[in-house]
């Protein structure tokens, strides 16, 4: 294990286990609970029944929200919980391991070894890509042995599927920060903007959603293309969405290499 | 073949012409002092050396391999450091040792100056004193020991005594073959430790001279106590700079003959004289005042 791979895992140690951790105890949390709402799913339907159609859309709420584990799942992690969390773990990592580094000074230390600019960025990246596969493991891959913990019924292929598509939007999101990331000197600026144009975007997927005149606004959203929802409910995967949030993760996680690759470093 | 060889490299920060056509040479196994005040540029130049920052034109090789196009080969040559000492705060000295020798391999050096200088390895960095902070930084820089050891102002801020380990440390590494480019404003570290000077101003280089060719700018410092007033007109010449006057004491600067003034002073009765030839300062200052002009 090279050195700097090893630095970076270390340093990433408590922060991943400490995401994994929370995330896969939400996960127990909604499947633990399931059968419980599951037997009050005539009177949930009527409430959902009762709220625009608009809104329901938007959060995914409807007749079937009861009927499995996964509709359940879809609704409960996938609406807000899961997309923020990942958000979160993949704009700090990225935000603090080249901008914070840069920021702090330490960057010079790394500089100054006969690493290279290249394999600095490229570990620096994979070691996030890394963390994102495990909280995307620990929260989508573990609810298949808790499901089967709780006597539930499930479709591997739709959690698997699920899971793709959550790692793609992790990526695509972490890509954006780490182009960021090599652009900016302090991290604070990486999650300000990042922050606020992911905010404006999920505003702008809610709102497509209600106002039938700003419809249009869904497609500049990448919240529109996470379809987490609709895969681990219906089992099936959206692969023109899944190409769209594939195109940013190269797109941006080049940019960002090069930017670093040319950029001037005070250190 | 030479250590480093800058030739001609500027940088330009906005409006800021930060290094304007900078050539120097340093030569193998000696320490090299790059002298100037704060924003001559010699922090800048240090990064473009380091390959942190790229130069607008102009090249760098270190032991001939391009600081930019070959960096990583370049790295492997030097041990760096820093002005700003910013370490993991969260990693103790060994932790850092043990990352730095995971990346450049078993460091021979390592114990034996552990132990000179004293280091605690336990403590993490953010509870080490700043004393403490330099001794880990230059532990880190020679332990490998580089061909060349590139400082910037390496005993900023440290006592006397762990100063002159510093250069006791530096002297016995030049004299095992190794090359050391130190930047400093402290001109007499520099005038101790150093074999070359190279003195920047404004972002351009206005001297590169050995030591010995410094001292020998026939530059005299005259000093002279007189047992009567005297007239301070008969000292007023092109080549005498007047640093102190009192009703019986002059000092002053005289550059080339000194002929003139010691004929001047046989027609006064005079206590005391004392001439010496210029410290590494005045001449330091002698090229400000020259380049000012």
């Amino acid at each position: 294990m090279s050195g700097l791979f090893g630095k970076e895992l270390r340093s990433k140690r408590t922060a991943t286990l400490s995401y994994c951790l929370a995330v896969f105890m939400f996960v127990l949390l909604y499947t633990s609970i399931f059968p419980t709402f599951q037997k009050q799913s005539a009177s949930f339907g009527k409430i959902f029944e009762s709220l625009p159609k608009g809104f329901s859309n938007s959060v995914g709420v409807g007749l079937n929200t009861f009927s499995d584990v996964q509709h359940f799942l879809s609704i409960e992690l996938f609406t807000f919980l899961w997309p923020i969390l990942a958000v979160l773990i993949s704009v700090s990592t990225i935000g603090n391991s080249i901008a914070g580094e840069v920021e702090r000074g330490t960057m010079g230390t790394l500089l100054s070894l006969q690493l290279g600019r290249a394999k600095i960025y490229w570990t620096k990246y994979f070691v996030g890509v890394l963390m994102i596969l495990a909280f995307t493991c620990s929260s989508i891959i573990a609810a298949m042995p808790l499901a089967s913990l709780f006597g539930l019924d499930y479709s591997p292929k739709a959690f698997l599927l699920t899971a793709v598509i959550c790692f793609t939007f992790a990526l695509a999101v972490y890509s954006f920060a780490a182009m960021l990331s090599s652009i900016f000197n302090e991290k604070s600026r990486v999650y300000a903007i990042c922050g606020g144009l992911l905010m404006m975007m999920y505003v702008a997927n809610i709102v497509s959603g209600l106002v039938k005149d700003l419809e249009f606004f869904k497609y500049g959203s990448i919240f529109y293309y996470f379809t987490a929802r609709q895969t681990l409910g219906e089992g099936h995967l959206n692969l023109t969405h899944l190409l769209v949030l594939v195109v940013p993760v190269l797109i941006f996680s080049l940019a960002g290499f090069v930017i670093f690759k040319r950029k001037d470093i005070a250190v | 073949m030479d250590a480093i060889v800058i030739t001609d490299v500027s940088k330009r920060f906005g409006s800021n012409q930060a290094l304007n056509k900078v050539s120097l040479t340093v030569p193998k196994g000696e320490i090299y002092g790059f002298l100037g005040p704060n924003g001559a540029g010699k922090t800048t130049t240090i990064r473009c050396l380091m390959d942190f920052i790229r130069p607008d034109s102009g090249s760098i090789k270190v032991f001939g391999a391009d600081a930019f196009t070959d960096a990583v080969k370049v790295k492997s040559y030097l041990g760096y450091l820093p002005a700003d000492i910013q370490q993991y705060g969260k990693w103790t000295a060994a932790e850092h040792i043990a990352f730095y020798e995971s990346v450049r391999g078993p460091a021979p050096d390592a114990t034996k100056m552990i132990k000179e200088l004293d280091l605690n390895l336990d403590i993490e960095a953010r509870h080490l004193s700043s004393g403490n902070k330099q001794k880990l930084a230059l532990v880190l820089a020679m332990m490998h020991h580089p061909k060349l050891l590139v400082l910037d102002e390496p005993t900023r801020g440290l006592d006397p005594l762990l100063q002159e380990t510093i250069y006791t440390l530096l002297r016995s590494y030049r004299d095992k073959g190794g090359t050391v480019f130190i930047s400093s404003h402290n001109l007499a570290e520099v005038e101790k430790i150093c074999d070359h000077v190279g003195i920047i101003r404004a972002g351009q280089v206005v001297a590169s001279e050995s030591i010995g060719a410094i001292r020998r700018m026939n530059i005299h410092m005259v000093s002279v106590r007189f047992d009567k007033p005297f007239k301070p007109k008969d000292f007023e010449a092109d080549n005498i700079t007047l640093v102190h006057k009192s009703e019986l004491q002059l000092i002053c600067k005289v550059k080339g003959d000194l002929n003139p003034i010691l004929k001047k002073l046989a027609g006064y009765s005079v206590k005391d004289v004392e001439i010496t030839h210029a410290s590494l300062e005045d001449a330091f200052m002698e090229y400000y005042e020259k380049e000012a002009v």
